[in-house]
């Protein structure tokens, strides 16, 4: 367990972070103590691409959306967010709504469905630079435009001027971060931005955010359930388990010896190029739904070394050494 | 929470079901007794006793006739509720195989019955209604007819929707796939289909044909005098409803908590049959 | 048929029927419609010709069959009705068999009165429906839901020529419940005669238009182009505007073509009972005294307005949905 830390500054948890979220817990209004998310710790550096991961259900865009003040009625977040110097209550939507667009952006999974149908993409651009102290009303139209080329739009002009149904998925998700952009935001989420499109044209797009990335210095909040997306994108990673962090760390690291026996069934899910041929292994159960969690630690029912004390003592998250830090009360027992 | 249940007790888990059904049972009894529950002859006339105010004799008062208004008022949920029940069996009768003829049948056959349930659409039911009438001539089986006739293409197009789209299904696909006669598969899986949204359908054309029943006497092409019919008694209270508003009120009233219930009926039966609202 | 009809707009979702499609086949549909209605007329009982003799006249067989070929009921079926929708077309509507008039006379005024009844109510609906579903669209939950259900359930229950009387009772004395002021007798008492019809008649209409906005309302304030919009920071009011509510509406415009033929129907009934002389007493005479022509013509009129607003709803529809306009091409 004595690893000598061959990783670059940029991969330890910052110690001036852009964006630090604490003890984030995300409950039904109604039923508090039914949670979907349950004491969650992140923090994204300046410039800094982070990846959140986990199966769907384990709390992974609630959080991007408590962040943001965007959880459904139905939903109430505790917890605080820093931004910089300053501090915001998550429990507060209406606090957070400045932050929106301007200091962070979103972009949403199913660009299908996320523009506005019986308006044009020009117009819904329009709206946004309007908002956000873009340029004058004459002026503006060419902005959008600009953006749009930006964003690799071949024929901005026209696209401008066409309907979502017009356009086709990773024309929408293009518009989307044009959108994004269009805010010049400190940190961008990008909530599964590929998983409803094609596979070439997910490459295609996540060669784009990457690049806008690098070259703005903008960072980013990377949401996926893909390990290849995000070895190929992130330096940080936190894994998520029904609610909680199960393991955080270096991607590279992470990727190379996960210790969390959820995190390992993870990486044993990804197709490799070599394994491709063989049978995928998948993880036997599912998550758990929120109101039924098990005592104990929450992936026991699931785990393939669980032991008794598995299923009464909740796991804290603890550093193993680095700059990994792992919830399971056996990690270090099986590593030594 | 997920044991399985009859559909009535799932029908009637709610409480609003609770109410709705009891209400409906009350109006029901009130129908088939009417005869007995009475206190006086719906048609005996009584001429010294005219447009007189509720009170002891006649709790509901007495219209322009000296006729008892509480009595007339059983006799006319009796009345208007065999309409209705009327209307309802036969817009099923007409409506459920013209649907499903419509949905099974290719080709001409297809097109025409389809055509057909669309120059029925096009002729708003009342107005259809009206037209029947002037042929038929004004009285109970003309309303019948009348409502029924215009109520049918809404039940026709709705039971070929569902067809349409179980057609699709899959396991009907490998059923036809399989060689599974067309007749057989008809029977075995499009019409039970067919039956949860027919019977919501059904309960709300009830509910229509109370109203219909209402607006068609109410200006004289209804049932016809003296048979007491929840509209006939409007008309004849609207002549007097400034001096005895009693007389224009209560079979209002009546219509009214009536198709309200029924429509909650329609509710709780689809909400019975949706799985996914069953909990 | 205000819910059966509901729940299909709610179904058949944002129309893909292209306008002008749409339109041949309705106009085909409209013809064969007043076919029907046609061969319904033939129907009824008693000769026409015995009936234009007048009542209890005695009229020898031969001046009945003079009648007959003066009307032409002797041509064919098929003849007789495309020379009745040629000269309808041309605003002739043949003779009134009861009332010493031609049908295109007593139609004029009547018809008048029964579209400004129509169309008042329809704007009172729209009036009072459209900003109530916005602030009920914000209450969401168990309790709101049943209250609208219950509010919708009311509209239909309660009939609109009971609600008639009822408005009648409640405002005698106050406001004008009998009879009709033409507009040249000044907007205020036209508008003051026409104002409680229009309230009985709209009344059930609105608390469709109400259900039927807010559930679209929700829907669309749950939807992710929205959530998108909040994520920007666009502000509420717009976003309830021009992407909640423009939204929305699409199944709003449906109802609005489905429930025009209805309104029109109650509309005779609310007239008969505010004594208004619109088309409703002449339908209504029409079909006791059999004048079939009258009662023809009243339907056929109907039924047109009725396509023409579905025509109307259609085009609207292309304007608030590009999905539809844009196809086209």
């Amino acid at each position: 367990m004595t690893e000598t830390p061959t990783t670059p500054m940029t991969e330890t948890p910052p110690a001036d972070p852009l964006l630090a979220l604490d003890r984030v817990e995300i409950g039904l209004a109604a039923d508090p103590q039914v949670r979907a998310v349950d004491g969650l710790d992140l923090r994204v550096a300046p410039g800094e691409a982070v990846a959140l991961v986990g199966e769907s259900g384990s709390g992974k865009s609630v959080t991007a959306y408590a962040a943001l003040g965007l959880l459904a009625p139905a939903l109430r977040a505790s917890g605080t967010l820093r931004l910089g110097a300053s501090s915001y209550d998550l429990g507060d939507p209406g606090a957070l709504r400045p932050l929106r667009g301007g200091e962070i952006s979103m972009i949403f999974q199913d660009p299908g469905t996320s523009l506005n149908p019986v308006m044009t993409v020009g117009r819904q651009l329009e709206d946004v630079l309007r908002r956000h102290g873009g340029p004058p009303r004459r002026e503006r139209w060419r902005r959008v435009v600009d953006l749009l080329a930006e964003v690799g739009v071949a024929a901005p002009d026209r696209v401008a001027r066409a309907y979502p149904f017009e356009l086709s998925g990773g024309m929408r998700q293009r518009v989307l971060i044009a959108m994004a952009l269009s805010c010049e935001p400190r940190l961008l989420i990008a909530d599964e931005p590929t998983t409803a499109l094609d596979t070439t044209v997910q490459a295609q797009i996540m060669d784009l955010l990457m690049t806008l990335v690098r070259d703005r210095g903008m960072a980013m909040l990377f949401i996926s359930h893909d390990l290849g997306l995000v070895a190929g994108s992130c330096r940080r990673m936190y894994v998520m388990y029904a609610g909680r962090v199960v393991e955080s760390g270096p991607v590279a690291d992470v990727l190379r010896r996960p210790r969390h026996p959820y995190t390992k069934a993870l990486v044993g899910c990804r197709p490799t190029a070599d394994r491709r041929l063989a049978r995928l292994p998948s993880i036997p159960g599912t998550v758990p739904p929120i109101g039924s969690m098990p005592s104990g630690c929450r992936f026991a029912p699931r785990c393939p070394i669980a032991v008794e004390q598995c299923r009464t003592a909740d796991p804290e998250l603890r550093a193993v050494g680095g700059n990994v830090s792992v919830a399971c009360l056996r990690a270090s027992e099986e590593e030594s | 929470m997920a044991e399985r249940t009859t559909p009535v007790a799932a029908l009637l888990r709610p409480l609003t079901q609770k109410i709705t059904w009891s209400v409906l049972a009350v109006f029901v009894l009130v129908a088939a007794a009417a005869p007995l529950l009475a206190p006086y002859d719906p048609a005996a006339q009584d001429l010294r006793n005219t447009l007189m105010p509720p009170g002891p004799g006649h709790l509901l008062g007495t219209d322009e006739f000296g006729r008892d208004q509480l009595s007339r008022l059983f006799h006319a949920v009796r009345s208007s509720l065999l309409i209705s029940l009327a209307t309802t069996a036969a817009v099923a009768a007409a409506g459920i195989p013209l649907g499903l003829l419509a949905g099974y049948a290719r080709g001409f056959a297809n097109v025409v019955i389809a055509r057909a349930i669309d120059v029925g659409l096009a002729l708003p039911s009342l107005v259809l209604a009206l037209g029947l009438i002037a042929a038929l001539g004004a009285g109970m089986r003309s309303t019948v007819i009348a409502l029924a006739v215009g109520y049918t293409p809404y039940l026709a197009r709705v039971v070929r929707g569902v067809v349409l789209r179980v057609r699709q299904e899959e396991y009907v696909e490998s059923a036809r796939v399989s060689n599974v006669p067309p007749w057989r598969i008809a029977v075995r899986h499009v019409v039970p289909n067919t039956l949860g949204v027919t019977s919501v359908q059904l309960t709300l054309i009830f509910a229509f044909a109370v109203i219909g029943e209402a607006g068609l006497s109410f200006v004289g092409l209804g049932v016809q005098p003296p048979t007491a019919s929840l509209g006939n008694l409007l008309a004849d209270g609207s002549a007097h409803s400034l001096d005895l508003p009693i007389l224009t009120v209560a079979p209002g009233l009546v219509i009214a908590v009536l198709v309200i219930t029924l429509l909650f009926a329609g509710d709780g039966v689809r909400d019975a049959l949706d799985p996914r609202r069953r909990r | 048929m205000l819910a059966v009809r509901l729940n299909r707009a709610r179904r058949l979702g944002p129309r893909v029927v292209l306008p002008l499609a749409g339109s041949v086949l309705q106009a085909a549909v409209v013809a064969a419609a007043t076919f029907v209605v046609f061969l319904l007329m033939r129907l009824i009982p008693g000769d026409p010709a015995r009936i234009l003799a007048g009542p209890g006249g005695s009229v020898t067989p031969e001046q009945v069959e003079r009648t007959r070929r003066e009307l032409g009921l002797d041509d064919p079926i098929a003849l007789q009705y495309w020379n009745w929708i040629t000269d309808a077309v041309r605003g002739d509507f043949g003779n009134s068999l009861v009332l010493n008039d031609t049908v295109a006379e007593l139609l004029a005024d009547r018809l008048v009165i029964t579209l400004q009844l129509s169309v008042y109510a329809f704007t009172l609906a729209v009036v009072l429906a459209i900003p109530l579903s916005l602030v009920a669209a914000r209450r969401q939950g168990a309790i709101a839901d049943k209250l609208s259900r219950l509010a919708g359930a009311t509209g239909v229950a309660v009939p609109s020529f009971w609600l008639a009387l009822l408005l009648i009772i409640v405002a005698q004395g106050v406001l004008p419940t009998f009879g009709y002021a033409p507009l040249s007798e000044g907007l205020g008492a036209h508008l003051g005669h026409m104002l409680l019809p229009a309230l009985a008649l709209g009344a059930g209409f609105a608390t469709l238009v109400f259900e039927t906005t807010r559930a679209g309302l929700i829907d669309t304030l749950s939807s992710d182009y929205v959530r998108t919009a909040r994520a920007f920071q666009i502000p509420e009011r717009r976003i309830y505007g021009r992407y909640a509510l423009r939204n929305a509406f699409l199944p709003t415009l449906t109802i609005f073509g489905l429930e025009a033929g209805a309104l029109m129907a109650g509309a005779l009934l609310v007239e008969n009972a505010f004594a208004l002389p619109g088309m409703g007493r002449l339908i209504v005479q029409g079909v006791l005294s059999r004048d079939y022509p009258v009662v023809q013509a009243c339907i056929l009129v109907i039924v047109v307005v009725f396509v023409a607003v579905n025509l109307l709803m259609d085009l609207l529809y292309a304007v608030v949905d590009p999905r539809v306009r844009r196809s086209r091409g």
